[in-house]
């Protein structure tokens, strides 16, 4: 059997490639994308600590201490906040815990806006949350080459039947919140050792 | 197959939680190690293609001179892309640096600001560089 140098030198470079791709997506893709969130974060905590600085709301309050405690936490672990990971943990809680205990430690650890008398004060908290929850799934997504790979293959399907159904908007809301959910729950146990 | 716990059992509230939470670390880590391993696995596929590539030539010394001369044959569409990289990744490097400096500066003018507002506020756990502890960063 004949071997061509020149198709081996081809298949020589692939090899190099597929190492420079896998490099260049481990130490340069995703720390820039991780410091993106992670600035996204910063900014989002600077405007809650506004609030504070304007006496809008007190440094010790309930709800701005545990929003607060949620942002650290999604600064901390920015980089084991990722798409594989989140759906294998809601998984093998579901499975192992069952649905009801998944919901429950969820409800458990959102910030309770309904206690901060200010209503300008609760308004604007609850706009730096919504902010912080779209900035996660944003952030899921863009960092992990399994979600562009699902999503290539399932948003077609979603988006037909979104737009025959006119639940496109519901459909969209719908993942971002459950995303956005994971996420807060998964931070919130990364933060508590066991 | 494990037996699903749906409820507290003859487990406290507190307990239960802890469990789950030591559940969830359980996947966690096994996660991090699999990650590990995807990403090595990448870089032993490259090694195996450039092996499987070369591997017929092995012994023949002239050919596999042939085969290195094609690699370093490069067109000037090549030396471009080369030049684009260089520059791209030099200039990457250089903004990283600078962006850890501004960082250790301006974090601890805005902690200095930030403490006589709060002097109880929380920080959020990283080195003063930005960067995450040994042991809160991920995979590697």
């Amino acid at each position: 059997m004949h071997f061509d140098p020149k198709t081996a030198a081809d298949g020589a470079w692939v090899g190099l490639s597929v190492i420079a791709l896998v490099v260049a997506f481990q130490y340069v893709f995703l720390p820039t994308v991780v410091d993106c969130f992670r600035d996204r974060m910063f900014e989002l905590r600077r405007d809650l600590f506004l609030l504070v600085a304007d006496g809008k709301i007190a440094p010790t309050d309930q709800a701005y201490v545990s929003l607060r405690r949620l942002m650290n936490g999604t600064i901390r672990f920015a980089e084991r906040i990722t798409f594989v990971r989140l759906c294998m943990a809601a998984l093998f809680m579901w499975w192992r815990f069952g649905p009801e205990r998944l919901a429950g430690m969820r409800e458990a650890d959102m910030p309770n806006f309904e206690s901060i008398p200010d209503p300008v004060a609760r308004t604007a908290m609850r706009r730096i949350h919504d902010e912080m929850s779209k900035a996660g799934p944003l952030y899921i997504f863009v960092s992990s080459p399994v979600a562009w790979l699902l999503t290539i293959l399932v948003a077609p399907v979603l988006i037909l039947v979104g737009l025959v159904t006119g639940t496109i908007e519901r459909t969209k809301q719908l993942i971002v919140t459950e995303v956005s959910d994971r996420i807060e729950c998964d931070v919130e146990t990364l933060m508590d050792p066991a | 197959m494990a037996k699903r716990e749906k409820g507290h059992g003859k487990l406290s509230p507190r307990d239960f939680a802890a469990r789950e939470k030591r559940f969830f670390h359980v996947v966690d880590d096994v996660f991090g190690l699999l990650r590990t391993a995807v990403r090595g696995a990448y870089v032993v596929l490259g090694i195996w293609i450039i092996g499987t590539a070369l591997a017929p030539f092995a012994g023949h010394k002239t050919e596999l001179n042939s085969v290195l001369n094609w690699m370093v044959q490069l067109k000037a569409d090549r030396y471009f892309f080369a030049l684009a990289a260089t520059i791209a990744g030099g200039s990457w490097w250089q903004e990283r640096r600078k962006r850890t400096k501004l960082i250790e500066e301006w974090g601890s003018y805005v902690r200095t600001l930030e403490k006589k507002i709060d002097p109880n506020r929380s920080s959020s756990g990283l080195l003063t560089t930005g960067k995450p502890r040994k042991e809160d960063a991920d995979a590697l």
